[in-house]
């Protein structure tokens, strides 16, 4: 709460607004913690946190003028996002959706010939090829663990075996749209194991990041 | 009784859902590089179920050259893919958020295939771009 008093999703200041209250040191000697919680602060009097910030820091009255002008929200997502820009697997995401693109492509370009089964046939062998000059060029450590290596493995038959099934998904509906609309939406299972298995937690806005996701990938599927 | 179609989509979902998590599994022990060696194993596992025999050699090298390219970009996307797992990605942030390249394929298509935009899809990149950006504020506190 106190966090979302100062916007922006900043830290905590150290200077604490409960620090001028004669009020909580009362509270305090009632029998309640000296320390000033969230909560006891706020359950004890109607006396905000918000109020008080504003009262005491100055930055928070220079960060309330310029959310006159942004929404705060806003402001809060703009800037989280803008700490991930500075982070290596954003990037390599990035770099991963244009492998997607320039896969998205290829794919419409070739299967106008081949049949699905032959495109994943011959497609496998560029997969190969690219698994050959990593081992040329990077020398990976294939004898380091036995468990990740069995996962690596596992990803590899997954990945072929959803191919086969979505080539066969093509072949056995009418309607293309509706398979492609039905399987792009994988990543929701893939969020929901992640949570359940991997321990994974998100926030609220990513929590809605992945509903808009959801909702662009099947927009965008027909 | 569910249509043929509908069972093999949802073997793609459990399949390719699955995968997000086997990635993430593999890099948090081997390197990105590594489980790519060990992916290209495990997919060259199924080949012998495709295989189409003789036939291959009757389409035109042209295609079968974009069919081998396109195996090039899975490889590729595959490696970036578990690169941002091995780099602290979460696999339930990457994994919807590289799978919001449609936008380029939409955006890239009428200058590629000279395919027109529907309006459907504008609303869809309108969403792509919001869940991308919320999908990357990483830094507000987690529920």
């Amino acid at each position: 709460m106190f966090d979302g008093a100062l916007s922006s999703g900043e830290k905590r200041q150290s200077t604490s607004p409960c620090d001028s209250r004669p009020l909580m040191v009362e509270t305090a000697d009632d029998g309640r913690s000296p320390v000033c919680e969230q909560d006891s602060c706020t359950d004890s009097t109607s006396y905000s946190f918000t109020t008080a910030a504003r009262e005491q820091l100055p930055e928070i009255r220079r960060a309330d003028s310029t959310a006159t002008f942004l929404p705060q929200g806003l402001t809060t997502i703009v800037g989280a996002a803008s700490k991930t820009l500075k982070k290596s697997w954003f990037w390599y995401s990035i770099a991963a959706s244009l492998c997607w693109t320039a896969w998205a492509f290829t794919a419409r370009a070739g299967s106008a010939e081949l049949p699905p089964a032959t495109m994943q046939f011959v497609s496998a062998f560029g997969f190969l090829l690219v698994g050959l000059v990593v081992v040329a060029v990077d020398r990976p450590q294939l004898k380091k663990s036995l468990r990740g290596n069995s996962y690596a493995l596992i990803s590899g038959v997954l990945l072929g075996l959803g191919g086969i099934a979505l080539y066969g998904a093509y072949r056995a509906s009418d309607n293309a749209s509706v398979v492609t609309a039905t399987t792009s939406l994988y990543p929701v299972a893939t969020v929901l194991l992640a949570v359940a298995f991997l321990r994974e937690k998100l926030n609220r806005l990513q929590q809605l990041g992945v509903c808009f996701a959801v909702a662009a990938i099947l927009l965008l599927s027909f | 009784m569910l249509p043929t179609w509908l069972w093999l989509s949802a073997l793609v979902l459990v399949s390719w859902g699955t995968l997000g998590l086997f990635q993430k599994l593999a890099v948090n022990h081997i390197s990105a590089s590594a489980a790519l060696v060990w992916a290209t194993a495990g997919f060259m596992l199924l080949q012998p179920l495709l295989f189409p025999g003789s036939s291959v050699f009757e389409y035109s090298t042209k295609s079968l050259g974009w069919a081998l390219l396109n195996g090039v970009f899975t490889g590729l996307g595959f490696l970036s893919l578990m690169a941002a797992m091995r780099h602290g990605g979460k696999a339930s942030i990457v994994e919807p958020l590289t799978a919001l390249y449609p936008v380029l394929v939409v955006l890239l298509a009428p200058v590629l295939l000279h395919e027109s935009i529907k309006p459907l899809h504008g609303l869809g990149i309108a969403c792509a771009v919001i869940g991308g950006m919320l999908l990357s504020a990483e830094t507000v506190p987690t529920t």
